[in-house]
């Protein structure tokens, strides 16, 4: 079939010429304008099919929650369950909310909550999830995503009302981070690795269930809660070596989640600027005449 | 082979649209173990298989597009590995007839050689996510999913595709 197989080499050398155009620049340009598209199109009926799956959820829940029993257990099952559910101020949805506010309190950090809509899994690689805020709720790239226990990922696309995350323990997940110890337990860069983060140390020496906080950069806040020290190579004397963290989110189970908003620095570096030479004064010392 | 019409062409686009959405919003999220069944995968190969080579290239090139554009890895990875996978699944169901044993081989050729396509676009990019110590089993369990996924899309979708003006 000289047909198909003139598509097939067409279809082929486009995809590999988009990867490689990709490649280059990743932010900006019609690529980009693409992403940003399919994102806004998309947003709307991910939203819409997530509400829709976690309403029959609780259905679902609460038909298989009912036990075959006399009516006056029953009755008694329902009395106590309903007071368990007041003493807990709900749900596992108000649960989450509450660890998040703790986290904002504890660590003065201004967050926008969301929740999970989407994960765009295609191969069994890497991950990112779509979260229902986006631009105009004051989401950039860059930004943390935490959840009441600590750091959960980074915003790595925004669209006007849906932001693309890039969970932490992916492969392309890194972080810096600042091990806690008994007199300086050290700085390393942490990666993603599958369930865990592989931290390469910086300086220091890590100890075993050190806790790991990030340690602060133009993208990132300082002091949101990592992970635990799991596991510690020794590189020998002297030598920065490396440690494995176990993350303190339950990264399985995202679903309300809150982006940090003060995390990213926007204002630039102030600029020094030399004292002005007067016009016919000597030139300082040690420069060439010109 | 296939002819070519607007409302199939259509069609199609919206399986593909709504392939994405279900595998972002349902299926990537199923509390699995090992890795999550490619729905958008499985439809370039079930379109091969019923509609030929042509049809799975092109719906493998535009399923994969999306789908990349959901990632934050390069466009177009997934784009050549799907239309691989379906011009290939094309290819296989116009030489041989038959029932679920062609299915389920189809399915395991299609996904196996689309998990090759993008692991060796991995190496070549110098991706870190394709070099995990992990992906061994990963990538066993993926093919796994692709493969019991499969007799439940191709029926639906030889529906779709012969009811709508399909000459094969």
């Amino acid at each position: 079939m000289p047909r198909s197989r003139t598509l097939l080499v067409l279809l082929v050398l486009l995809a590999l010429t988009l990867t490689l155009l990709d490649t280059r620049g990743p932010e900006t340009g019609p690529l980009s304008a693409l992403r940003r598209g399919a994102d806004t199109v998309l947003g709307p009926p991910q939203r819409l099919v997530s509400t829709a799956v976690r309403g029959a959820g609780d259905g679902l829940a609460r038909l298989g929650g009912e036990p075959a029993q006399t009516a006056a257990r029953r009755d008694e099952l329902e009395r106590l369950r309903a007071e368990v559910v007041e003493l807990r101020s709900g749900t596992a949805l108000g649960e989450q909310l509450r660890s998040l506010l703790g986290l904002r309190d504890s660590s003065a950090l201004t967050l926008v909550t969301a929740r999970v809509i989407g994960r765009a899994a295609f191969q069994p690689f890497a991950s990112t999830i779509v979260l229902d805020a986006g631009e105009r709720d004051g989401v950039a790239v860059g930004m943390a995503m935490v959840t009441g226990a600590g750091l959960a990922g980074k915003v790595v696309r925004v669209s006007r009302t849906t932001a693309t995350v890039v969970v932490l323990d992916d492969p392309g997940f890194s972080v810096g981070v600042q091990l806690s110890g008994e007199d300086d337990g050290g700085v390393g860069f942490a990666t993603g690795g599958g369930d865990t983060l592989s931290v390469r140390m910086l300086y220091g020496t890590p100890a075993d269930g050190a806790a790991a906080v990030t340690v602060g950069s133009d993208t990132f806040a300082a002091g949101i809660p990592v992970g635990r020290v799991t596991s510690v190579v020794q590189a020998g004397a002297g030598q920065p070596g490396t440690a494995t963290l176990s993350p303190f989110v339950d990264l399985g189970r995202l679903d309300l989640v809150g982006v940090v908003l003060d995390g990213p620095r926007t204002s630039p570096r102030p600029a020094t600027t030399p004292a002005p030479v007067a016009p016919g004064a000597p030139l300082p010392v040690g420069q060439p005449p010109s | 082979m296939t002819r070519v019409t607007p409302a199939r062409v259509g069609l199609l686009a919206v399986l593909v649209v709504l392939a994405v959405l279900a595998q972002t919003t349902l299926v990537a999220r199923l509390p699995l173990p090992g890795a999550p069944p490619d729905l958008v995968l499985v439809l370039a190969i079930a379109v091969g298989l019923t509609a030929g080579r042509s049809a799975g290239t092109v719906v493998g090139f535009g399923a994969g597009l999306l789908a990349d554009s959901q990632t934050d890895h390069q466009l177009g990875r997934l784009a050549l590995a799907y239309l691989v996978a379906g011009h290939l699944a094309g290819r296989l169901g116009e030489r041989s007839t038959g029932g679920r044993a062609r299915t389920l081989a189809v399915a395991l050729l299609g996904s196996a050689t689309a998990l090759a396509v993008y692991l060796a676009e991995g190496l070549a990019l110098t991706d870190p996510r394709t070099a995990g110590p992990a992906l061994g089993l990963g990538l066993l369990v993926a093919v796994a999913y692709d493969v019991l996924l499969a007799p439940v899309v191709l029926p639906a979708v030889s529906a779709i595709v012969r009811g709508s003006g399909s000459t094969r």
